[in-house]
């Protein structure tokens, strides 16, 4: 089959005859010439002979009009569209300057644009980290306010594109070849719509209107995902790409557009770290090592764009960081495309698009969202063979560097597992290393792997003491051992694989009694109201929730989704370990380096999966898409096995499959036939209790943050995210709201799922309980003192 | 099927099409995309995107934002009203027949148009129900108005419960009065 340049609808198809040929110093193969932008295009004056200072003004004009448009819609940032260029000037113009800089550019478009996005972000957060130290020194006490952080940023981006100026373009790095056809950018647009649409369901949603438009993108997703896969060989690669981009912002944007406040669980402690900077004006190693506020990608980074730009803090949390996370899927496309067929490729990066995870925890996970950009440009760099091997090093090393400040966890596993890898192919090659030439030159480097350690030591333990969850996890092993399966009680085997790590249901009398217990042994000096009162109070089961219109339907669908996640997960295991065994048994495929790179994501997967000490330190569901990053490398193989043996039966059980575990994870099934619903798609359910926070619960919360004082405040589980996000209150609540736990005189905090639902969440040692709330011990009892139609304060 | 190598090269590499849809010429290519054009033109692009989106969004927040207001596809803060007491330290915890009761609470609009709400101050216990106080309050967009009650308490021989409820919804406040000792 013929060959085509796959950016050809966006691209030129191939470089025109380079001119000027007898200027050297501009025709040589320079590295802003290997790509597929014309040499005569990136320096038009040498087209018509132009001098250098006619060049060098020639090339550097669109940066500087780019440059001067930000400033006006800085100074005009009260207009939404100044405020929205801004925000794309800021997360893409440094990075492209930069890149022009360094030589470093790639062919396909989304990569090229993945790695612009993430150098700017890079250079955002070392850029506030780096004024935050000098500036104060200067006699300027808020460095991240807008006019010094603007100044700093024009400076930055002039100086770049000053130094790329002589020899090319600057910004025609990122741009690529203009289309040549409508047809291409038609397309985009329409995967566009799908985000919009996705967006404009949420609104919907959150107006108090039904959720049609939101299940007809989620509808459209499914469709646009099932088209893609069976015509994936027939659309060029880089429209693949920009469809798994639409598709997981869409995806993401159905959940963290829910509510006019920010949804999920973990983002309000971001948040409030975000706004501890931003009412400083600068960022400072956290004084007591909080891991949150070590970050610069929730501290500095929202800061310097919401400062510059004047976007809402809640905005760029909910649009911006899963934009950022929406390259995810696609880096991982490109990268595992150098190595597998284009349908295998595309497999593994869209199951981990479908993973339920990835929708609906990951848009409350703002700092993984940046960690996971930067590993999904590690691996695409990691696994590149166009860059030079020193600008491959440097540019792996700044990636490895945007994940140490971005994410403690992602970091450590990430870097742990390169020294593992670089650790295990040292071993394998060293008997032959001297002697045989055809040993190839290891891609994990001895200076890749030294360095990422350093950053780690320099960043986590020199600079912000934030080594918390590290010490804590060894402490955890020295006290509990591995703790493999904790809660495997009995049962098969199967059973206990599936059930054993994870918490189970308790009753709502169970809760009340364990709950009670804790209290007597960790709390004996709080005033409980008399057993006489409490007791008379006996724990109740919440109110029922809808039942499916077609059980036997939803059940067998439910079947039908777990045997599909089941066989996904085996394709991933079997091809995660036939890599590493036709690594050394069959034709060379993939460098073994990334086979074994591959492998020990696997068995850290599955230390993850059984240890019950593991799973508390980094969360299951996060580290499977963290790892699915390079296990998608097994799924892709697996799959390419098949589907060179059966390949039309394969194609269709691996679409089918993947849209059953879409639609079931996006919750149009239970929208359809009936049942709890996800958030996505309605205004109840139980994810809907728990994080959809309501303007009233806001309003609450904050009257609560002016009155509470030192006395201690009671709510549920979930009502924990209320006070935080409105009040940024320190200290975790009592989360016990049972009548045996609650002291006299403390204040209860009631959200709108414990007074209109009637049901309230409770969790004693990662066992989950749901019981109704106990309103009429509070009536009864308590002073109401604050009340909403959805929130009430009692004392 | 492509070999392993044809992959190698490049994220972008690809087999061709036989779709119309995204067939390409693959002879020379078209000058006005790849010739002395291409800077210009790939700039071209570049400003017609970027003013057709900001064309959308100055739209976005002008014109079409009182459309998409009403359709419901933009942002809306929720419109409610919320009751509290103002000084919580002060309520009274007893009292005796016939003697003032006295408290204050507040009422916050998050209206954007007046609100009327009509409440009523209800003293509750054992064999005791008594409305001792009602009226209705104009409350403006965004203020609030704090609402002074002085009423007289019926007798009461153990502890009762004053409530303040807006009528016509499931909102009060409640405090809890006893009997002061040595009174009737």
């Amino acid at each position: 089959m013929s060959r085509y340049n796959a950016g050809t609808l966006l691209q030129a198809p191939e470089p025109p005859v380079l001119a000027a040929a007898t200027e050297t110093e501009l025709t040589r193969a320079s590295p802003e010439n290997h790509g597929d932008t014309p040499a005569s295009a990136q320096n038009p004056a040498r087209r018509h002979g132009g001098s250098v200072p006619w060049r060098v003004a020639a090339n550097i004009a669109p940066a500087t009009v780019s440059v001067m448009l930000f400033d006006l819609s800085v100074a005009g940032h009260q207009f939404l569209a100044a405020r929205a260029f801004a925000v794309v000037f800021l997360l893409t113009i440094p990075g492209a300057v930069a890149l022009a800089a360094a030589g470093i550019r790639f062919r396909s478009p989304i990569v090229r644009l993945g790695l612009v996005v993430s150098t700017s972000t890079l250079i955002l957060m070392l850029l506030g980290w780096l004024m935050s130290q000098v500036l104060p020194l200067l006699g300027i006490g808020m460095p991240l306010a807008r006019w010094p952080m603007t100044v700093a940023v024009n400076l930055l981006v002039g100086g770049c594109a000053a130094a790329v100026a002589r020899r090319s373009d600057p910004l025609l790095g990122m741009l690529g070849s203009p289309p040549i056809s409508w047809l291409g950018p038609l397309f985009v647009l329409g995967l566009a719509l799908l985000p919009l649409a996705s967006a404009a369901g949420a609104e919907e949603l959150n107006n108090g209107h039904g959720g049609s438009l939101a299940a007809a993108a989620m509808l459209c997703v499914a469709l646009v995902t099932c088209g893609l896969f069976a015509f994936s060989e027939r659309v060029p690669a880089w429209m693949l790409s920009v469809a798994l981009f639409c598709v997981a912002l869409a995806l993401l944007f159905s959940y963290s557009l829910r509510s006019n406040h920010l949804f999920g669980f973990d983002i309000q402690q971001e948040y409030q770290s975000f706004l501890a900077t931003m009412r400083a004006g600068r960022w400072t190693p956290p004084a007591d090592g909080n891991p949150y506020r070590a970050m610069l990608s929730i501290t500095a980074l929202p800061t310097v764009l919401a400062r510059v730009t004047g976007t809402s803090g809640v905005y760029l949390f909910k649009v911006v960081y899963p934009a950022l996370f929406a390259f995810f899927p696609a880096l991982v496309f490109e990268a595992s495309l150098r190595w597998l067929p284009r349908r295998s490729a595309l497999v593994g990066a869209a199951y981990l698009i479908v993973l339920p995870q990835f929708a609906e925890q990951f848009p409350a996970l703002a700092r993984q969202e940046v960690g996971l950009l930067f590993f999904a440009v590690l691996l695409v760099l990691i696994l590149d063979r166009s860059l030079s091997p020193g600008r491959r090093q440097a540019a792996t090393i700044a990636a490895l560097a945007g994940l140490v400040v971005s994410h403690y966890s992602t970091s450590y596993v990430t870097i742990a597992i390169l020294v593992v890898t670089y650790l295990i192919y040292a071993a394998i090659r060293w008997p032959g290393w001297r002697s045989s030439s055809s040993v190839k030159p290891p891609i994990v480097t001895a200076m890749t792997v030294v360095t990422a350690v350093g950053l780690v030591v320099v960043w986590d333990v020199g600079l912000t003491h934030s080594t918390r969850n590290v010490t804590q996890f060894v402490a955890s092993v020295r006290e509990q051992g591995p703790d493999f399966l904790p809660n495997a009680r009995g049962g098969s085997i199967l059973t206990n694989w599936i059930k054993g790590n994870v918490g189970h249901a308790i009753s709502p009398a169970a809760y009340y009694a364990e709950a009670h217990q804790a209290a007597q042994r960790d709390e004996p000096w709080l005033n409980t109201y008399p057993a006489a009162i409490w007791q008379a109070y006996p724990a109740q089961p919440p109110p029922p929730t809808p039942v499916a219109k077609y059980p036997r339907i939803v059940d067998l669908a439910s079947k039908v989704e777990t045997v599909c996640g089941e066989l996904f997960l085996l394709g991933v295991g079997l091809g995660t370990m036939a890599l590493l065994w036709r690594r050394f048994h069959g034709p060379p495929a993939l460098p073994v380096e990334i086979a074994i790179f591959a492998f020990a994501f696997l068995v850290f997967v599955g230390f993850m999966r059984v240890s019950g000490v593991a799973a508390g330190a980094y969360n299951q569901e996060r580290a499977q898409i963290h790892a699915g990053a390079v296990l998608c490398l097994g799924l892709g193989t697996s799959s390419a096995w098949f589907l060179r043996r059966w390949r039309t039966g394969t194609t269709v059980l691996l679409g089918a499959g993947l849209v059953i575990i879409l639609i079931s994870t996006s919750g149009l099934l239970s929208f359809l036939l009936g049942g709890s619903p996800p958030a996505s798609l309605a205004n109840r359910g139980q994810a809907y209790d728990q994080f959809f926070i309501s303007d009233q619960e806001v309003a609450a919360a904050q009257w609560l943050g002016q009155h509470a004082g030192d006395l201690p405040v009671y709510t549920d589980q979930y009502g924990t995210l209320r006070l935080w996000d409105a009040t940024g209150l320190a200290t975790v609540p009592h989360l016990d709201l049972t009548p045996g736990t609650i002291p006299q005189g403390a204040w209860v905090y009631a959200t709108a799922a414990n007074i209109a639902g009637g049901r309230a969440y409770g969790n004693i040692d990662g066992n989950q309980a749901i019981y109704a709330f106990p309103v009429s011990f509070l009536d009864a009892e308590a002073t109401l003192l604050y009340s909403s139609p959805a929130a009430r304060i009692y004392r | 099927m492509q070999s392993k190598s044809s992959y190698s090269a490049g994220a972008d590499t690809a087999t061709a099409s036989s779709s119309p849809l995204f067939r390409v010429s693959r002879g020379r290519p078209r000058a006005a995309a790849a010739g002395r054009n291409f800077r210009s033109a790939t700039y071209a692009w570049l400003v017609a995107l970027v003013g057709v989106g900001l064309v959308i969004l100055f739209l976005f927040e002008g014109p079409l934002a009182t459309v998409m207001k009403r359709t419901g596809l933009t942002p809306r803060p929720e419109s409610f009203t919320t009751m509290y007491f103002p000084d919580p330290a002060s309520l009274p915890s007893t009292s005796r027949a016939g003697a003032p009761l006295v408290f204050s609470f507040a009422l916050r609009s998050y209206s954007n148009r007046p609100v009327e709400e009509a409440w009523e101050v209800s003293v509750n216990g054992p064999g005791l129900q008594a409305v001792v106080a009602a009226a209705t309050t104009t409350v403006q967009p965004g203020m609030t108005a704090t609402v002074a009650v002085r009423t007289k308490m019926p007798a009461l021989t153990t502890p009762a419960v004053v409530r303040v409820t807006v009528r016509g919804t499931d909102q009060f406040l409640q405090f809890f009065v006893g009997p002061r000792p040595g009174t009737r």
